[in-house]
């Protein structure tokens, strides 16, 4: 099998041993980055970090309304177990071996993206490639895989939960072993983060299209959304019961303003962008009341100060500035091709339906994960964006990587243009290498 | 699939594919034309001019000081509390890295002397923990 890149002709043997190669590039930052960024560095880290010990060692869960009592305890239980291995072993730092489950689940996901690309693109070997390498050099994946937070471990379950409703479509095999296996995965994940919540809908909503296009498939299509239906909802159950016995919301109990959603933010907090600042000005102090901005600063760089500045590296610099806002610049291109293979697959999926229900699997997941982190940020809105981080839509990366992939082959086709984009991305790829070790 | 229909395949992604692209070139030029048709900012002096205006604090626009009118952002001169200060906002860290030597080099400031990032201050005496706490509030934008 040979897919045409840049004039030459990529055999899925070498597609293969390229993607392992990226694999295992990720593979060793990740795991380097657990062990040396702070434990304590991340998003609401200490919170977590007690969480994770209460659970493990008591067998506790948070007190009301204290920490993050609202976050699931799946990844949690793991990441607490580890850190009681990490005390038994007597580390400087146990919790590093909570970030060790991170990193763990970043390098899976990985792995399935480039099962995933092959699934739904078996004769493309370009679109694996290209999705994996997407993946490896996505900043928010090695950022939020060096911390002590459950979004990797979701992202994981969430693509596992893609990967088995990718071989239910292609292979047309709507058996209840795969249906049970996508239930029991759409309910760990609710175990893990809520967020996952959007995968059910886009699991129900693939199989229901599958059962409106293909009568051939109806009855088992249909059986099988109603079994991983069932699952998802019977596996997380216990967690949302407790919940609901003691919070007004079982998923998240916060206040909201009153008024109507759309209203609590201004009109440019959904539209601009905020040129110059979100190329020139990437952190924060800047773009304040910018969705876009925000999310875009804190995918590809550092807007909050986690990772290349801030608390565990000191204030800013010139150099550090600089690093930024090449950072801003080095993503527009990889934004852009994602955004169009989004938006091209979209209109295939819409003006084709028939052809390819499997691209739903695809588009689908960054649509819903925006569509939620937009609901975050517009429902409890707060000044410094707090409320708004690409982190928080990690378990659409998968996905989004496959659209990059889809969008890079179908450009690829014409000799210079694939040539010329696989320079560059390479180029970028390498450039951004010093962001990506901590 | 057969050949015709993997040809259709193929011309209909990369149709959709170029569409995906033309509309994100249009928000992108949007973006763009929307950011360089948005109100200039104020330079990072006229910032601090600003700040120190909404306080109350009056200043004076630099002269006599050929260091601070060196500096590649502009200078001004005010005063803190009874203290007089010249804030030479230099354009990288580099630059006032130079200004605060040629300030040493000229003279002997000790603690008069201060550098934030790109931001120098000469105070006349020594200044206090207020005093010091005030400019680099006002000098926020232009340290950075």
């Amino acid at each position: 099998m040979r897919s045409v890149c840049g004039g030459t002709t990529l055999t899925a043997r070498s597609s293969a041993v390229a993607s392992v190669a990226l694999l295992a590039l990720l593979a060793f930052l990740a795991l380097r980055n657990a062990f040396t960024y702070p434990s304590i560095g991340g998003y609401d880290a200490q919170e977590y970090i007690t969480y994770a010990r209460d659970v493990a060692e008591r067998g506790a869960l948070p007190p009301n309304g204290v920490g993050a009592y609202y976050t699931p305890p799946g990844f949690m239980a793991i990441a607490g177990l580890m850190g009681s291995l990490g005390r038994a072993l007597d580390m400087r730092d146990p919790d590093h071996l909570g970030q060790l489950v991170a990193a763990v689940s970043v390098v899976a996901t990985g792995v399935v993206v480039f099962l995933l690309a092959r699934t739904l693109w078996p004769r493309r070997p370009v679109v694996w490639l290209a999705s994996v390498g997407f993946y490896s050099f996505f900043p928010i994946v090695l950022k939020t895989g060096a911390m002590f937070h459950p979004e990797p471990l979701g992202m994981l379950v969430t693509a596992g939960a893609m990967l088995v409703l990718a071989l239910m479509v292609r292979g047309e095999a709507y058996s209840w072993k795969l249906a049970s296996c996508l239930g029991v995965l759409l309910g760990l994940g609710q175990l893990v983060r809520a967020w996952s919540l959007w995968m059910v809908a886009v699991a129900v909503v693939v199989l229901a299209t599958v059962a409106i296009l293909d009568r051939t498939v109806r009855r088992s299509a249909l059986r099988a959304a109603a079994v991983a239906l069932a699952l998802a909802v019977i596996v997380p159950l216990p967690w949302y019961v407790h919940q609901a016995t003691r919070y007004s919301n079982p998923v998240f109990d916060r206040p909201q303003e009153s008024g109507f959603l759309l209203s609590r933010r201004p009109l440019a907090f959904y539209v601009d962008a905020g040129y110059p600042d979100i190329v020139f000005r990437p952190w924060q102090g800047h773009l304040n009341d910018r969705f876009i901005g925000v999310l875009y600063s804190e995918t590809w760089g550092d807007y909050f100060g986690i990772w290349a500045w801030g608390p565990g590296r000191g204030d800013r610099t010139d150099a550090i500035d600089a690093s930024l806002v090449r950072q801003s610049v080095l993503g527009l291109l990889p934004t852009a091709l994602a955004l169009a293979g989004l938006l091209s697959l979209l209109g295939l999926a819409v003006a084709r339906p028939r052809e390819d229900v499997a691209r739903l699997i695809v588009v689908l997941p960054p649509l819903a994960a925006l569509a939620s982190v937009l609901y975050l940020g517009v429902a409890y809105p707060t000044s410094d964006g707090d409320t708004v981080k690409g982190t928080y839509a990690l378990a659409a990366v998968p996905a989004f990587a496959l659209c990059f992939g889809f969008a890079f082959d179908v450009l690829a086709r014409r000799r210079f243009v694939g040539l010329a984009l696989a320079l560059l991305l390479g180029v970028s790829a390498l450039a951004m290498l010093p962001f990506l070790v901590w | 699939m057969s050949a015709v229909g993997l040809e259709d395949g193929r011309r209909a992604e990369n149709r959709w594919l170029i569409g995906g692209l033309v509309a994100v070139a249009i928000v992108f030029v949007g973006q763009l034309a929307g950011g360089l048709v948005r109100a200039d900012e104020p330079s990072y002096l006229a910032k601090v001019e600003t700040c120190l205006t909404e306080r109350s604090t009056a200043f004076d626009a630099m002269v006599g000081d050929p260091v601070a009118l060196s500096a590649d952002r502009g200078a001004l001169r005010t005063s803190v509390g009874g203290n007089g200060v010249t804030v030479a906002l230099g354009g990288s860290e580099s630059d006032a890295r130079r200004i605060f030597g040629d300030y040493e080099a000229v003279g002997s400031p000790g603690a008069r002397l201060e550098q934030r990032r790109k931001v120098v201050f000469l105070w006349d005496q020594p200044p206090t923990g207020e005093q010091r706490d005030f400019m680099v509030l006002c000098t926020l934008d232009a340290q950075e």
